[in-house]
């Protein structure tokens, strides 16, 4: 290898469809509020990009509590996506998103391909708006009430319906892991329309109180997130890279237990273009700039020009 | 930490701060008292902070980003109210001798450093040290790992996070200061913000299972145990604002035996009550409905300062959600039921008026 330049800075810049981010460091849905929450500890302006909590068609209350508890190296959220609605959304939060320097995208959720259609054509006129990313997660109430995600089908049949109501617009779908094969529905995605995939979502779990005997969590089963799901993730991330989204050219944003520099660029060896952090950043919000440090300080060491020549590099 | 901060809006009134430990050591068998000096813009800070406001305290360091330590006991933070906010720092204890333990700033010998290694912003503050007091009871990983550390190691935190107390208007006014078990240290701190401030007539009550196990250090030889609805010098972190108390044990081993609400019925039948009386509670659940119903049907105005499970504690995961009620509207129907809706107890909290929280519905974990 050449010896470089002392001088040397690699290129941390990351492309998601059109988008272009500075780095590959975002914040994952749901751990970092609607806008600059997190703003009074860490400086988001630094990070690649910012992806806001689900924001849904109407204002939700969200679950009963306990709404979290901690679990050995995890932490399992039933929340319920409570959020202030479309309407307030767009009235009190954009507002403060226009304040951001970097790439916003808004995450979506909904109980109907209708909501889904509603909600993203509103939030795809917002220029400040990059791009949707759509939680297929949720429960589809008109088929029964199991969730649009982990059936491939389902997942094809809201992107499509989405893609075909915001033709220009950037769409990543953020794929749950909760299946067989992650493959099938990262294909269904990318075949109706996905501009960029996201995975993972938290994986479903549950913990109970051995005194109550009752589940511990107040909607009885939640989301696992946490350092304790990345092996989980990183080795979904690798196959929907390897099947589906390096062949079909989709880049992948890999989510699912990051805390550090390294971490990302385990993900980013399995084939993520982008690292999203969720649950550290919550906890430890300086930790989101640590990450982007690290990466520089990596390619440095290993004499990596640009982040992009690493993408799914796992041998 | 440093890079990430200097960028930050200077008028910002919280954030992450690294301190030392200038002091720990026990109180009775379950709790223990955390001093932490911080220095630099966490100092400048923390000299603002409001009694009720908390810390989020990092039991290890498996999110720091360093990616070297991933051993932390704990993934999540730990919420603590402070039991103070100083600008000197006593080391033996808090109260009668204070005058010979003032170990003076900058001068003590206790391993807080005097330059800033405190990962804050910058050195605006000065050499000025404030010492973060924390007592907290010893009750699993994270608390344990808190218990382990020793004189001069580094604590990372959040803060000061939340809305602390609302002071009422009138300095005559009766203040009656009510905790129950590990919600005692907040009502330390209001009393020290209370009499600097002026107001005169400030009773605290201090409950505890037993004699052991209050979270406060008892001030055994002068109390007058014949005499135990009759307020005393008895905590020595009142004491130090001149704050007399009222101790009350589940058990009778200490005090007034009862609950500490049965004892400030008591004390308020012999003393008098009324609209202008102030009643400051924190402590567990069912602690705090007793003392919210007290203060109803005695028409005295009640701020409780509640406990929650959290994950963040600074208003982004929604974990810590408590129903409280709300003026009706039609356009944001809520699932907690009519007229209700949910607020963070760390950001919208964690100081509510009583008259607001539906304390049927508060949802709790044992």
């Amino acid at each position: 290898m050449n010896v470089m330049d002392r001088t040397f800075e690699p290129d941390l810049t990351v492309d998601l469809g059109s988008v272009r981010l500075s780095n590959p460091v975002m914040t994952a849905s749901g751990t970092c509020g609607y806008a600059f929450e997190l703003g009074d500890f860490v400086d988001l302006n630094r990070l690649g990009g910012f992806i806001t909590k689900s924001i849904t068609l109407e204002e939700r209350a969200g679950n009963i509590p306990p709404r979290t508890v901690e679990t050995t190296g995890g932490l399992l959220n039933s929340i319920g996506l409570a959020n202030v609605g479309l309407e307030r959304f767009i009235q009190e939060k954009v507002p403060l998103l226009e304040k951001m320097t970097i790439p916003v995208f808004v995450n979506v959720a909904g109980k109907t391909i209708e909501e889904y259609e509603e909600v993203c054509r509103r939030l795809s006129e917002i220029a400040v708006i990059r791009g949707l990313e759509l939680n297929v997660s949720c429960p589809n109430v008109k088929e029964g009430g199991i969730s649009f995600g982990i059936n491939a089908s389902a997942t094809g049949r809201l992107v499509g319906a989405v893609r075909k109501a915001c033709p220009e617009t950037l769409l990543i779908v953020k794929l749950t892991p909760n299946v067989t094969d992650i493959t099938a529905p990262a294909r269904a995605a990318v075949e109706a329309g996905a501009d960029v995939l996201s995975l993972v979502n938290t994986f479903t779990g549950m913990a109970i109180d051995i005194e109550t005997g009752k589940a511990v969590l107040g909607n009885g089963t939640g989301g696992l997130s946490g350092p304790a799901i990345k092996p989980l993730a990183l080795y979904q991330v690798q196959r929907a890279y390897q099947e589906v989204a390096s062949p079909e050219g989709i880049p992948i944003i890999g989510v699912g237990g990051i805390v550090c520099a390294e971490d990302a660029i385990e993900f980013i060896i399995a084939g993520a273009a982008a690292a999203a952090v969720g649950t550290a950043g919550m906890i430890n919000p300086s930790c989101l700039v640590k990450i982007v440090e690290g990466i520089r300080q990596y390619l440095k060491r290993q004499e990596i020009k640009t982040i992009k020549e690493l993408v799914g590099t796992l041998e | 930490m440093e890079y990430c901060q200097k960028n930050l809006e200077k008028t910002a009134q919280r954030g992450e701060f690294t301190g030392q430990i200038a002091d720990q050591r026990s109180l009775g068998s379950d709790h223990k008292l955390m001093i932490i000096g911080l220095t630099g813009r966490g100092a400048e800070i923390f000299r603002q902070a409001k009694a009720g406001q908390f810390v989020q305290i990092s039991c290890g360091n498996i999110t720091d980003g360093s990616g070297i330590n991933k051993s932390g006991p704990t993934l999540l933070r730990r919420p603590f109210s402070m039991a103070g906010v100083r600008r000197e720092f006593y080391r033996g204890g808090i109260g009668a001798k204070r005058e010979d333990e003032i170990l003076g700033g900058v001068q003590n010998d206790k391993g807080v450093d005097q330059n800033d290694k405190s990962g804050a912003q910058n050195n605006e503050g000065g050499d000025e040290i404030i010492y973060v007091e924390i007592i907290y009871r010893l009750v699993g990983p994270g608390t344990n790992w808190m218990a382990g550390r020793g004189i001069g190691e580094e604590i990372n935190l959040l803060g000061p996070l939340g809305n602390g107390f609302t002071p009422p208007d009138d300095r005559k006014s009766k203040i009656i200061l009510a905790g129950g078990g590990v919600g005692l240290p907040p009502l330390y701190f209001w009393a020290d913000q209370l009499v600097e401030a002026g107001y005169e007539n400030v009773v605290g009550f201090a409950g505890a299972q037993g004699k052991d196990l209050f979270a406060g250090e008892l001030n055994k030889d002068d109390y007058d145990a014949s005499e135990p609805l009759q307020s005393q010098m008895v905590i020595k972190q009142w004491a130090r604002s001149g704050t007399c108390c009222i101790a009350a044990t589940e058990d009778g081993s200490f005090g007034f035996t009862g609950s500490v609400v049965e004892a400030l019925e008591r004390f308020i039948d012999a003393h008098g009550d009324g609209p202008e009386t102030y009643l400051y509670a924190c402590g567990p659940y069912g602690m705090l409905k007793a003392a919210a119903e007290a203060a109803q049907r005695r028409k005295m105005v009640c701020q409780v300062c509640m406990e929650a499970y959290m994950a963040c504690g600074i208003g982004v995961c929604q974990s810590c959600a408590v129903l409280v009620r709300e003026k009706p509207s039609p356009a944001s129907p809520h699932k907690g039921g009519q007229g209700t809706q949910y607020k963070l107890v760390c950001s919208n909290g964690p100081v509510f008026d009583a008259e607001e929280v539906v304390w049927e519905l508060v949802k709790t974990r044992r």
